[in-house]
């Protein structure tokens, strides 16, 4: 199934519009699947996939509509590491935007992060304002499913 | 994301199939706040088939369960799949709003309110 020699990667770059967050999860979940990931740790990929870029099309290009996010994969051992990056404004507290409930926007609940790092091995964010945004995140891969759902029988 | 809206008994039942994201979370929230629920007890959201949710997603349930009960509308959440219970659960939402493992039993608990409002 696996190659013993298990090394690939992927890059994506898409506008950062809503239209392509979907496109984003799916190719990074196929990519992840390929490299032996299981069932359940694909879902959770696209997830933090999602989050990510959801956060560049809301955050990173306030007011301008030409906005570039640039998804690369890289599968090494059983490490996956992604980073999703943006050219848009940055952050000026990473460790604020971090925080379950921080939002800077009304009407969203500052869960994107939270998520990310409940899914993830590790989370980094390179950000300064004006320099855009990297989310750096790994994810090792498991022998089986840890938490079979017998119920939905998937 | 498909959307379905039809009357159960007194109740208004949305059923969402497909994917609950940033792109499709706009529709949800317009589709919600077209519906005229003068009368209407309580909403349930089937979420039997929607295959993924985000934050975008949550935040849209959430944001509809807070315009409904402010106006005294019961907002409830039906048939979570695993995934998207494992969502709910991080986020604390089962806290805040009532989430029921099928449309039936959302609809039911209604019933047994309403009749136990009645006995009073
Ligand atoms: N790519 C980015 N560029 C600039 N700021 C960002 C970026 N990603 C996140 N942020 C900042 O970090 C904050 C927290 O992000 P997080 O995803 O946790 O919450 P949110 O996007 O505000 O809400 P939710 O994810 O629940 O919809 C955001 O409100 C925003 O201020
Ligand atoms: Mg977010």
């Amino acid at each position: 199934m696996t190659s013993t020699e298990n090394s690939n990667w992927m890059r994506l770059e898409l506008a950062a519009r809503s239209e392509n967050v979907g496109l984003a999860r799916v190719s990074v979940a196929a990519f992840a699947a390929e490299a032996g990931f299981t069932l359940t740790q694909v879902d959770e990929i696209k997830i933090i996939i999602s989050e990510a870029v959801s956060n560049v099309v809301l955050h990173a290009y306030p007011g301008c509509s030409e906005g570039t996010v640039v998804i690369e994969a890289r599968i090494s051992g059983d490490m996956l590491r992604v980073r999703v990056r943006d050219e848009g404004v940055g952050m000026e507290d990473v460790e604020r935007a971090r925080r379950t409930s921080f939002s800077t926007l009304d009407g969203r609940m500052g869960m994107g992060f939270t998520f990310i790092a409940s899914f993830s091995d590790r989370l980094d964010i390179e950000s300064s304002p004006g320099e855009g945004t990297a989310v750096i995140v790994d994810v090792h891969r498991a022998s089986s499913d840890r938490d079979p759902d017998p119920e939905d029988g998937q | 994301m498909e959307i379905d809206i039809r009357r159960g008994g007194d109740s208004m039942i949305i059923t969402l199939r497909g994917e609950f994201d940033l792109k499709t979370a706009p529709e949800f929230c317009r589709r919600v706040d077209e519906l005229e629920l003068e009368t209407t007890p309580r909403v349930v959201v089937d979420l039997k088939e929607v295959t993924f949710i985000d934050s975008s997603g949550l935040g849209a349930l959430l944001g509809r369960y807070r315009d409904l009960s402010s106006s005294g509308i019961d907002f409830a959440l039906a048939a979570p799949s695993h995934t998207v219970r494992e969502i709910l659960g991080i986020a604390g939402v089962c806290r805040v709003l009532d989430v029921y493992p099928s449309v039936q039993s959302a609809l039911r608990s209604e019933e047994e309110a309403s009749r136990a409002d009645d006995e009073h």
